[in-house]
């Protein structure tokens, strides 16, 4: 062997977390990745701190470092990252990277993030207003619903669709889901499949018949009809009906490739 | 008559004729289309592999050994929709592709059509030694398999045994299995899917 580079390979959470400060900027990302694929709690901390990293940046001024951090975060979904994340808000220069923290507060799931992503939706600068929409129908933040109304008007359509999927999940109205059926049928791929994972958080008959039918992959109808099962199953009002019809297609689609 | 619909598969020159030439001699359920509806897999057209794949399912044991000796070893597109349409159809002589299909093929959605396939064989078809062993092959996989890491194959290992546990003698080692995974599986959907099968 004649490499020159000493640094250890990325095989445990400790050579994972010493990673993270190494010099190649490329081996941090893929630590960062790590930690949050495995879900390494130890991590945490080490992460917080990568949120706030100089030393990485891309010619258009993004932080991939950053961005790969806050994703891991959510992935561990430890409570203790929300103030870093919130902290990490701030920064305005990688909308991406605010996406990802937007994402990461979400899937903690922790209130303490509802205030400051409120601000974000009351702020003058661009954000990004999927994500954001997506974080506050997750916390279930329903007093945002005058302002995120008026985002069913938006000129991108998985803004839209966001909205249409927060409406629904506050005021059960089929009108919104057919708003996101919609897309399920649209010309670009990407739109069909922002569309099934919509439909994913939604726990409603008619979005199951529509993820059924959509020309989508199996593996993203498997995914999202195992999100509708799985809130159904937690929901309070459980309707057995449901879940057997649940059951089927996924047991359906199982023979499918 | 068949020969001719024959003809206009291989000359198709569009993936959209070739759906059309597909669909026209699935209609015929001419045992003579066999072989080119096998070869229609290899041909990178989903469409139309889908069509082939639910023509020789609705033929039956009748497909099922060319499908066996036609498996295409250097195409894997190909080699899917064959092990697909075998586990669909159920016969119990491609045990062991499907064996080898569950526990070892690189794409989840094969590993989970031979997951269901083996539950569901016909197993009454084997003489009486091979119909009392083949059946416990199967449940070796699929208890094997019921340790994956990728949730939707557990799924699928659950939709096996349940079907599997028609088997009144593979019962108890069964209903253990699916006890064990309703305490230790660390996902809700799986867990609600053993507890489905119980009933």
């Amino acid at each position: 062997m004649t490499t020159t580079n000493t640094a250890e390979p990325i095989l445990s959470p400790e050579t994972a977390i010493a990673a993270l400060s190494s010099d190649d900027n490329q081996i941090r990302y893929y630590a960062a990745w790590w930690l949050g694929k495995h879900q390494i709690q130890a991590g945490c901390m080490a992460l917080c701190d990568a949120l706030f990293d100089e030393r990485y940046r891309i010619p258009g001024g993004g932080y991939p470092l950053r961005r790969q951090a806050a994703r891991a975060l959510g992935q561990l979904k430890n409570p203790q990252a929300v103030p870093a994340l919130v902290t990490a808000l701030e920064c305005d220069e990688d909308l991406r990277f605010t996406e990802a923290a937007i994402a990461a507060l979400a899937a903690i799931g922790d209130k303490k993030a509802i205030n400051p992503l409120l601000n974000l939706l009351q702020s003058t600068q661009e954000q990004p207003y999927e994500a954001l929409i997506e974080a506050l129908a997750t916390l279930q933040v329903w007093s945002a619903q005058p302002q995120i109304e008026a985002f069913l008007k938006h000129p991108s359509e998985r803004v839209q669709c966001a909205a249409a999927r927060y409406m629904y999940l506050l005021t059960q109205q089929p009108q919104y889901i057919e708003r996101i059926v919609k897309n399920l049928y649209h010309d670009n791929m990407y739109l069909r499949w922002a569309a099934v994972f919509d439909l994913g958080a939604v726990g409603h008959q008619q979005a199951i018949q529509a993820i059924l039918t959509a020309q989508v992959p199996n593996s993203l109808k498997l995914l999202n009809l195992k999100r509708i099962l799985e809130t159904l199953l937690e929901s309070h009002n459980y309707e057995e009906k449901t879940a057997l019809l649940i059951f089927q297609a996924i047991d359906d689609l199982l023979i499918q490739l | 008559m068949t020969d001719e619909l024959i003809r206009a598969v291989a000359e198709a020159v569009t993936p959209a004729k070739m759906v059309t030439a597909v669909q026209n001699l699935a209609a015929t359920k001419d045992i003579a289309a066999i072989p080119t509806l096998i070869a229609v897999f290899g041909y990178n057209n989903p469409v139309a592999a889908g069509v082939a794949a639910t023509a020789l399912t609705e033929m039956g044991e009748i497909a099922v050994p060319q499908l066996i000796s036609q498996i295409d070893d250097y195409n894997y597109g190909a080699r899917a929709y064959s092990i697909r349409t075998l586990a669909a159809i159920a016969d119990p002589r491609a045990l062991d592709l499907l064996i080898s299909a569950a526990a070892t093929d690189f794409a989840p959605s094969v590993r989970r059509a031979a997951a269901k396939g083996l539950g569901n064989l016909h197993w009454s078809m084997l003489d009486f030694t091979a119909s009392h062993t083949a059946p416990k092959r199967a449940l070796e996989t699929l208890i094997f398999i019921s340790q994956d890491s990728e949730w939707s194959i557990r799924y699928a290992a659950v939709v096996g045994l349940q079907a599997l546990a028609k088997n009144s003698d593979l019962q108890q080692p069964i209903f253990a299995r699916l006890n064990q995974m309703l305490t230790t599986d660390t996902e809700k959907a799986v867990r609600a899917r053993v507890q489905l099968a119980y009933r």
